[in-house]
């Protein structure tokens, strides 16, 4: 029989998985943070350096077994020079956080897009 | 052969079971995965929970669209297959720096209290899935009063 699991509040918050990329004309980040609504979403800018933070809503019922889904995340994202952080734009959606960081203005002339395999 | 022994090393060392199938559904990811982020072994992670009607179970499934979800009700088990797609397009400058899961999946959860199949249900809402497994309602005990019929 499953013993009944602890409530308690995470100490340490857990780093959330992401997939980054550069389109033609942006840095895109996607970040897993599911159960995380907009509201629940802090994005701090301090310069070149993004701070997420999120806090998903409280699970209702009694927690059977292990905790498996994390109850805070938190990431610093370094963004790079060649974008422009002031222009950001974030979206919330099914619980993926869709970040778009423009690329600075002049920045990288001419790239030819690669594949990926 | 020689690649059978290595397998059957691997499996013993590291079990039977989900894992396999999330080793099978995930190819090399995985290894990437177990690297990279060893919670992140399941995917999706799951809670189970006890309310009110009965337990509940919550998948975390970020990014994922209802109509890439099966969820069925099999012999006492509870399972739920799916894929989640790339977040990256094909073409991107330069390549993907990737930590998510993709593919397919799937997580078999044994129902060991017993559940009113009729009444299951699930809801997809902000990359949790929520299965709702209320438990049978208590059948009603009724007595028949036994009127002294006139002969």
């Amino acid at each position: 029989m499953m013993k009944a699991g602890t409530e308690r509040q995470e100490t340490e918050p857990t780093r959330p998985l992401a997939d980054r990329w550069m389109s033609a004309d942006a840095l895109e980040i996607r970040i897993d943070l599911p159960g995380v609504r907009r509201e629940d979403v802090r994005l701090t800018l301090e310069g070149r350096e993004l701070l997420l933070e999120a806090e998903p809503a409280e699970l209702a019922g009694e927690l059977v077994g292990e905790r498996r889904l994390p109850r805070r995340y938190r990431r610093l994202f370094t963004l790079p020079e060649s974008t422009d952080p002031e222009r950001a734009h974030a979206r919330m959606s099914e619980g993926v956080l869709r970040l778009t960081i423009p690329t600075a203005e002049g920045v990288g002339t001419q790239t030819i897009p690669i594949d990926e395999e | 052969m020689r690649e059978e022994g290595v397998k059957e090393t691997r499996d013993r060392m590291c079990g039977r079971g989900v894992l396999d199938e999330f080793r099978e559904a995930f190819g090399d990811l995985f290894e990437q995965v177990r690297r990279t982020v060893p919670a992140a072994l399941e995917f999706p992670q799951s809670e189970l929970r006890k309310v009110e009607r009965g337990y509940r179970v919550v998948f975390a499934l970020p990014g994922v669209r209802r109509a890439d979800i099966e969820l069925v009700i099999d012999d006492g088990t509870l399972v739920l297959t799916g894929e989640r797609r790339p977040a990256a397009p094909r073409r991107t400058m330069g390549r993907v720096r990737r930590e998510r899961p993709s593919g397919r999946f799937r997580r078999a959860v044994r129902l060991r209290e017993p559940v009113d199949r009729a009444r299951v249900s699930a809801r997809l809402e902000d990359g949790l899935l929520t299965v709702e497994l209320p438990r049978p309602e208590e059948t009603e005990t009724r007595e028949i009063s036994i009127e002294e019929g006139e002969v």
